[in-house]
């Protein structure tokens, strides 16, 4: 199968204000050339630490961000250079649910208004939008008497419904969900992550999943990509990566999770990693990781470690990869 | 003795939408040297409890009835200045955000001197050898540099080690962490937890663990609580709630949380939305939620059972019911 979206070393620099004049420009590597290829009809989890750049790196695919370097593959077509129609006609197939309900929903327009909105920028109907924004409602589980609503008038998980609404309504084809059950409680999570599921075999989605939540990502993706520090660390699997992580990162972010059943807690080894996160402005030398890595030799602080498969579909950047 | 004993705790908002019970007759004892773990959704009253046990309740807020025992003395009756000789020095808490719970404009050496002094009358030398040792104990590097460092030098996770640091630099007889790991990052999440288990055997104080996290609670209590609207759904050991829960809350949350360790199928999520606290449902607050809901249950309110040792369930059949959550999804 051809890949729906083919990212090649795709990397987002964002420039660093200048503390004296004739410092030379710094840049934060957000993302650092990332290899990436997505299949139609899967769900791909983007998992890492706040300031990986798994964010930065969703909305370079969508060209919300102007990529620095590398290519955008789409259906075949290099988007990342387009501009003006041929972009806009892209963002019909390729659009965006964001993580807090309560800020990305304009709280003057009403529920119709924010599910019609780009329905009307995309050239459609009254009529045909009136039966769209319906027919929407009811699949995200709605009652479309409530259209005329306001968002503050809806709860914290309904209002991710509009939000998914809003976004479904074009019928793309791609659609990045930057956390999108982070912001709400235990007990709803479990409704919207069940809802993206159902419209995914409705509408024949793809998703692009980034969460930091590594339970939610085991539950709903297909394969799973880990980065750390603006790069892809590893890829595989979902099966693969939770049963047989490779990369140390991996290894101690699964090992750090807690579980909800207190036995197999009791018995769990974690595994504590030093330190925080390094600054992006100023990446460590060799592997990015190697400051924290409990298995640092000496070539991880020189040599770069490449992504490289090691068996079909799982691929890690690691030179002493655990688990093989 | 247990060092904190609450009886019948009912702290209300007189809002003008109306009466907020936030906390309704919640009851229970901590042990010292002791993990307890309180979980519930957001609105469910758990931190509104712990502000209670400080008496640091906002406006228009206030302790309507009940007792809390620290330490054999009912604080409830206690004045201001009693209560400041108790906080932050016998009971001491740390917040969610460690952005926001330190003051940007003092040095952290300053504000652990400051949190001393406060309450021990020892020389500034004396206290800020205390904070640097005290540093030391919560895994800052260079504590004799760091002291000399403004909190936005510091990252979110070390500065929520100097949130630790500076509640336990009295020695207290209670932590009360409100949930302390939310705002960190997993891999951060683990050192700070497990900072806490350490420190938990060094200085034998007793904690009061407030998170939505059954995960933490898992791996941290000794003792759990499930909070929802305001009231305590079920109270037991950190297995009794686990593996033989008498509520039908307790269960469908566990049942409803995507697993690390288990593959499903579907989710099964709990209908519906928690319950605005203003206008409660008759009867048993979950039941227009619960699936097992009869029509008892929209009639009666339910009272906290004793269904074993040291175990209690709100639930009109607590007796008949027996669920094991921490498995879920394990064997089929």
């Amino acid at each position: 199968m051809e890949p729906i979206l083919k990212v090649k070393n795709l990397k987002k620099y964002f420039p660093v204000k200048k503390k004296k004049l004739f410092e030379r420009r710094k840049y934060l590597k957000a993302v650092d050339g990332v290899d990436l290829e997505v299949y139609p009809g899967e769900t791909i989890g983007l998992v890492g630490e706040s300031g990986c750049g798994k964010t930065t790196l969703g909305r370079t695919i969508l060209k919300l961000y102007q990529p620095t370097e590398g290519s955008i593959i789409f259906d075949g077509k290099d988007i990342a250079k387009i501009r003006g129609k041929v972009l806009k006609d892209f963002r019909r197939q390729a659009q965006i649910i964001f993580q807090d309900p309560y800020a990305s929903l304009n709280p003057r327009m009403k529920v119709k208004q924010i599910i019609e909105e780009p329905l009307i920028v995309h050239g459609y109907s009254r009529d045909e939008r009136e039966k769209i924004v319906d027919e929407i409602m009811e699949s995200v589980g709605l009652n479309p008497e409530h259209k005329f609503r306001y968002p503050h008038e809806f709860s914290g998980g309904q209002r991710q419904r509009i939000s998914i609404g809003r976004t479904i309504a074009l019928r793309p084809k791609l659609i990045v969900c930057d956390e999108p059950v982070s912001a709400l409680d235990v007990s709803i999570q479990a409704q919207i992550i069940n809802l993206l599921e159902e419209l995914q075999d409705t509408y024949k989605l793809t998703y692009i999943f980034i969460s930091h939540d590594l339970s939610v990502v085991r539950h709903i993706s297909d394969r799973v990509a880990v980065m750390y520090l603006g790069r892809i660390v590893e890829i595989a699997d979902k099966k693969e990566i939770y049963e047989k992580p490779h990369h140390p990162y991996t290894v101690a972010l699964l090992s750090a999770i807690p579980i909800p059943d207190p036995e197999k807690e009791r018995n769990r080894k974690r595994i504590i990693l030093k330190g925080d996160l390094p600054s992006p402005i100023n990446p460590p030398s060799g592997c990015r990781f190697h400051t924290r890595c409990y298995k640092a030799k000496e070539r991880c602080a020189k040599e770069e470690p490449k992504l490289v498969e090691v068996s079909s579909g799982h691929s890690v950047a690691c030179f002493y990869p655990e688990n093989t | 003795m247990a060092i904190l004993k609450v009886e019948n705790l009912k702290t209300h908002f007189f809002t003008e939408e109306g009466l907020v019970k936030a906390v309704d007759g919640v009851s229970f004892e901590l042990e010292r040297g002791k993990v307890l773990g309180i979980v519930g959704e957001s609105g469910s009253g758990k931190s509104v409890m712990s502000l209670s046990i400080m008496k640091l309740i906002p406006y228009p807020g206030r302790i309507v009835e009940g007792k809390i025992y620290f330490d054999g003395k009912d604080i409830t009756q206690a004045n201001e200045s009693e209560m400041q000789s108790i906080r932050g020095n016998r009971i001491s808490m740390v917040f969610q955000d460690p952005m926001t719970s330190l003051n940007p404009v003092f040095k952290i050496g300053f504000q652990l001197v400051e949190a001393v002094r406060v309450h021990k009358k020892v020389s500034k030398k004396e206290a800020l050898d205390m904070a640097v040792k005290i540093l030391k104990e919560v895994g800052i590097p260079d504590a004799e540099e760091a002291i000399n460092r403004y909190p936005h030098e510091f990252s979110g996770g070390m500065r929520q080690r100097v949130m630790i640091a500076m509640a336990l630099i009295n020695d207290p007889d209670i932590l009360i962490a409100d949930e302390p790991t939310t705002a960190l990052d997993v891999t951060v999440q683990a050192q700070i937890l497990d900072l806490m288990n350490r420190l938990k055997e060094e200085f034998n104080s007793s904690i009061i663990l407030i998170t939505h996290d059954l995960g933490v609670v898992a791996e941290m209590s000794d003792e759990v609580i499930v909070m929802y609207a305001g009231r305590i759904f079920e109270r037991g050991s950190v297995e009794d709630i686990f593996y033989k829960s008498r509520n039908p809350y307790t269960y469908s949350l566990m049942r409803s949380l995507p697993r690390l360790d288990v593959d499903q199928k579907r989710l099964q999520p709990i209908k519906g939305n928690p319950p605005s606290l203003i206008r409660l449902p008759q009867g048993c607050p979950f039941h227009p939620r619960c699936e097992l809901a009869k029509d008892i249950c929209k009639k009666k309110v339910p009272e906290l059972l004793k269904v074993g040792t040291n175990h209690y369930s709100y639930c009109h059949f607590a007796a008949e019911l027996e669920f094991n959550g921490g498995k879920v999804g394990t064997h089929s």
